[in-house]
């Protein structure tokens, strides 16, 4: 099998940002902000300036110039790019023409303020080649770089890269770290941004890099509970999946000069971003691997955090670290691998960094374990301190107020769903409130369900947002509640459709505290079908007085 | 975009769209009113005006080869999802509005483009008897191209009216 450029980068926008479908691919361009800012350089110096809120003014970080003690530099002074034209320009202009050069299909784009959306029929000679590279994978959300292209020609493994930069490659004004150079301050980074759900793609881009085009890494920003909640901040404050933001990998933009982003205003905030690090001239050639690995100190250890051994993580990642590269290992970086295995014993080197052959292996494991735990309880205790004055506070607001909100009923409805489909379907179901996000999100990350049931539940296209749903494992699907605390209006109904036309759970229930209104009754009236959302399935309506539903 | 924004911006485009174009003749435009309670004389000949006990931000009523008939528009400061399109749709099933418009300043939410790039996750969603009720990201009052679906509505957002 061979790929021509297209086809190659294709795969690059597929890995960061796709979807394999029966019937199409489809990729993602997503831009948060409707504009995005260049680097702003001070008037008088030229070097980096930065803001220091509450100030709208930007303050110079050369400490020789007269704007970094009496700053008084405006902050007009950076370049605004308008991200929603710019994306949907190079889509439309740049990006689908290419595709179309080498690819016989069928391209459509749908576009939005905060995303822009292309759809690539799929036709057999595209789909032989994806399940040839992706097997049985079908979202960026499990895509990692295939070994095809580390045997492919130079100018396919080019345009992958390209398709990665264009996906989940960001270039941002803002991921500078603090660095002195011979004429200037402040390095800026490139980032990839991977989703979450996808641990093995940032090892993926790390090897791939680094073997076939000897690219430094500065580092992985792992999503992992040890990484990014190290002081299990988040945990406390009842955020345990806070976690679980994109995992990052950060690389000087110097060395990627051989890429280039299809997407004009990443590629023009990448030219800033280089010239930037050129002109301060940074010669240090940094990398998160410099051939080697330091010990860990055994004081330096991090916390126990819970949510470590959460059964949503991959196997490979599902235990305590305390270093990132530990967790590079783990998932397969041949660098870290290639170390470990000159070891004397790998995985005391994984656990430690040590390589060299020790007397007292249990004692020095031990030892990082027990200095994990007081950390943890120390962490807690000041945690509790926090927490009993926040609750002070907010029993005093509920006092105040008094009303039945919404998210009271959510517990009363979860019970009541689930006696009800243990009731009716005879088997042991699982219901939950999955009001605060959607459930894809919501399976992704809960633990109280075994793997197996959570699968079925993962399909990409469940985002949607319903406050209560009862799963029956024996139909592989739920039952949504939606709950209301106002009078159920034609609205209210409108709603809980958009939702089942989707999902077509096996029953829904739309349920309020207050009455059903007139204007629903009065159409139910006319057109008996207007809580269909499919064969034989219909919205049930119900109203909640204290802990008791009662269907109408 | 702020409220007010959009809604100028539809007035605009409104009146391109009736005035200019002359793809239907406007007998008048109901802001936020619930057509049940309206007293007009001229909507006592729309079918079933009795059963619209809802606001929908605009209702146009348009004559149709001297037969009065009901188009519904709503719009959103934030970007669409499935709620909005679930409510338009139970609107468009009680009303059988001629046209039925979701406009938006942001389009389609990215949550929902996913699936909605899926003809027959769209036909379900956006169907209503023979017609389809057409969502749209409007800039500069006018509807952005690639922001149009049911697709097929992009070449001509008007096709409702020939069903």
């Amino acid at each position: 099998m061979n790929l021509n450029p297209v086809e190659s980068y294709l795969c690059g926008l597929l890995i960061g940002k796709g979807f394999i479908n029966n019937e199409n691919l489809v990729i993602q361009f997503p831009f948060n902000n409707e504009f995005v800012e260049g680097i702003a350089h001070c008037n008088l110096c030229g070097w980096l300036a930065t803001t220091s809120p509450p100030s709208p003014i930007l303050k110079c970080k050369n400490q020789e110039c007269r704007n970094s003690k009496d700053p008084q530099i405006p902050k007009d002074i950076k370049t605004k790019y308008h991200q929603p034209s710019m994306f949907k320009d190079s889509i439309a202009k740049i990006i689908i023409p290419f595709l179309h050069s080498g690819l016989d299909t069928e391209i459509k784009l749908l576009s939005s303020s905060r995303c822009s959306f292309i759809s690539i029929a799929l036709n057999d000679d595209l789909k032989k080649k994806l399940e040839f590279l992706f097997n049985d994978h079908k979202s960026f959300s499990s895509f990692s770089i295939p070994d095809y292209f580390y045997k492919t020609e130079r100018e396919n493994q080019i345009e992958l890269i390209n398709g990665l930069l264009d996906s989940c490659g960001f270039a941002s004004a803002g991921a500078w770290i603090a660095r002195e150079g011979s004429n200037g301050y402040g390095r800026q980074r490139i980032y990839f941004q991977i989703i979450n759900r996808n641990y093995y793609l940032p090892v993926s881009i790390d090897n791939f890099l680094r073997s076939v085009f000897s690219i430094p890494i500065q580092t992985i920003d792992w999503g992992h509970p040890n990484i990014r909640d190290g002081n299990l901040k988040y945990y406390f404050d009842g955020k345990s999946s806070a976690f679980g933001r994109e995992h990052q990998v950060k690389v000087y933009p110097e060395f990627l000069d051989k890429f280039h982003f299809r997407i004009s205003s990443k590629q023009v905030l990448f030219k800033e971003l280089l010239n930037h690090n050129l002109q301060c001239g940074f010669n240090r050639v940094e990398d998160w691997f410099p051939g080697s690995i330091k010990k860990i100190n055994p004081a330096r250890v991090k916390a126990f955090h819970p949510m470590e051994s959460n059964t949503k993580l991959p196997i490979e990642v599902r235990k305590h670290f305390d270093a990132f590269w530990q967790i590079n290992g783990v998932l397969g970086c041949k660098f870290i691998n290639e170390i470990a295995n000159q070891s004397s014993d790998r995985d005391l080197f994984l656990k430690t960094g040590i390589k060299d052959p020790v007397q007292n292996k249990e004692s020095i494991i031990e030892c990082f374990e027990s200095n994990s735990r007081i950390k943890q309880e120390e962490l807690l205790h000041v945690w509790k301190e926090n927490k009993q004055k926040e609750e002070q506070k907010e029993e005093q607001k509920e006092k105040e107020s008094g009303k039945m909100l919404e998210s009271d009923t959510y517990p009363i409805l979860v019970s009541w769903v689930q006696e009800y489909s243990e009731t009716k379907f005879q088997e042991e179901c699982f219901s939950f409130d999955t009001s605060s996000q959607t459930l894809f999100h919501f399976f992704s990350k809960n633990d109280s369900m075994s793997n197996s049931i959570a699968d079925e539940l993962l399909k990409e296209e469940m985002a949607i947002r319903p406050d209560v749903v009862s799963y029956i494992p024996s139909l592989k699907n739920f039952i949504f509640v939606e709950s209301k605390v106002v009078t159920l209006g034609l609205k209210e109904v409108g709603q809980l459709l958009g939702y089942c036309a989707i999902a077509q759970p096996e029953e829904a229930f739309l349920v309020t505290t207050k009455n059903v209104s007139d204007s629903v009754f009065r159409a139910l009236s006319v057109n008996s079908d207007l809580l269909n959302y499919g064969i034989n399935k219909k919205i049930k309506l119900g109203k909640l007085n204290g802990k008791t539903l009662t269907l109408i | 975009m702020a409220k007010a924004d959009l809604e100028n911006e539809i007035n605009n485009w409104l009146q391109n769209e009736f005035v200019d174009e002359n793809k239907i003749l406007v007998e008048e435009i109901f802001y936020k009113k619930n057509l049940s309670k309206e007293n007009n004389e001229r909507l006592r000949h729309v079918n079933n005006i009795d059963l619209l006990d809802f606001v929908t931000d605009y209702a146009v009523l348009v004559n149709v080869n001297n037969k009065y008939e009901i188009g519904l528009i709503n719009r959103c400061d934030t970007s669409i999802g499935l709620r909005e399109i679930g409510e338009m749709q139970v609107y468009c099933r009680i009303a059988s509005p001629i046209f039925a418009f979701l406009i938006s300043s942001k389009g389609f939410s990215s949550e929902v483009s996913n699936f909605l790039l899926n003809d027959s996750i769209v036909e379900k969603l956006f169907s209503y008897q023979k017609r389809h009720l057409i969502g749209f990201q409007m800039v500069e009052s006018s509807p952005i191209y690639d922001s149009i679906l049911p697709m097929k509505y992009r070449k001509d957002l008007w096709m409702n009216l020939n069903s």
